[in-house]
């Protein structure tokens, strides 16, 4: 039994303080989410009265922190649906451009998640080629995966993850900013992980 | 960071962030410090999202490739 299982069981005033400890953390996540102070503490309320009617339900496989989050979240959720119903949905205007902005994808990185946002690709386990030969294989498929991303994108992973330079140095030698760095790596590591699993290696 | 294990059977987020958000969170943290709310974000997803749990071992997976490469290539700065 874990310990906030313990508490509830034995001191339900311990068990209170426990999880109010956390009020701090929720109340700046709802406010950073919610944009709005009141509406955050307001949410934030109703969470952790939901958590102390419904600990029974937190098994200790996630921390405390986290499982109230969760809960955080659906209460957020709910909250926006009464506030925002009404309201137009954002509607992210196209976006062709060969690399993409920070903010909107290119067309052939959206290949990877579907519109709700979830993947599209499989998932294998992962593995570590056995052998010298399978290595060399492994080389040449990295090398085929890297040619394959658009230019600068390929040159901004080369320099970060095989050259171990910093984001800085890059963002300087390419005359990108910061995030625009991030965005790239980030692209470039999903289309090498899906171009790497299509080639037959990182399958269970 | 150290992501966990999720005994989630599949992909199955309902309130976090979406996949698409949680990978780019995943990637990101290879090359900056998330904040404590992008961090909880991250950890809610993990714990609902047995293939981002993937993803993110895979992530691991291809930065030892690369580092393996440039070693077997003689790449170095």
């Amino acid at each position: 039994m874990g310990m906030v299982m313990t508490l509830a069981v034995h001191d339900k005033n311990a068990l209170f303080l426990e999880i109010e400890s956390h009020r701090g953390f929720l109340i700046r996540y709802a406010t950073a989410k919610l944009r709005e102070k009141n509406e955050a503490e307001e949410v934030v309320q109703e969470a952790l009265l939901a958590a102390l009617s419904g600990i029974e339900s937190f098994s200790g496989t996630a921390t405390l922190r986290t499982w109230l989050t969760s809960i955080l979240k659906y209460k957020i959720i709910d909250f926006q649906r009464g506030a925002y119903s009404d309201r137009e949905k954002f509607v992210q205007p196209p976006n062709n451009a060969d690399e993409g902005s920070d903010s909107n994808d290119p067309q052939w990185f959206d290949q990877f998640f579907d519109e709700t946002g979830h993947w599209t690709t499989s998932f294998g386990q992962g593995c570590q080629p056995g052998n010298a030969l399978e290595q060399k294989r492994l080389f040449a498929a990295f090398e085929h995966c890297m040619e394959k991303l658009p230019k600068t994108t390929s040159r901004v992973f080369f320099q970060r993850e095989v050259m171990g330079e910093e984001v800085a140095e890059i963002c300087k030698d390419e005359g990108i900013s910061s995030s625009n760095c991030w965005t790239m790596l980030h692209r470039a590591r999903v289309a090498l992980r899906e171009c790497l699993e299509r080639s037959g290696f990182c399958n269970a | 960071m150290t992501t966990p294990v999720s005994n989630e059977p599949d992909c199955t987020p309902s309130l976090a962030a979406s996949c698409k958000e949680a990978a780019r969170l995943m990637s990101e943290s290879r090359d900056r410090e998330l904040d404590e709310i992008e961090q909880a974000d991250l950890e809610v997803h993990w714990s609902e999202c047995r293939n981002c749990v993937r993803f993110d071992k895979q992530l691991s997976w291809l930065s030892d490739l690369a580092k393996n490469y440039a070693l077997g290539q003689g790449v170095s700065k």
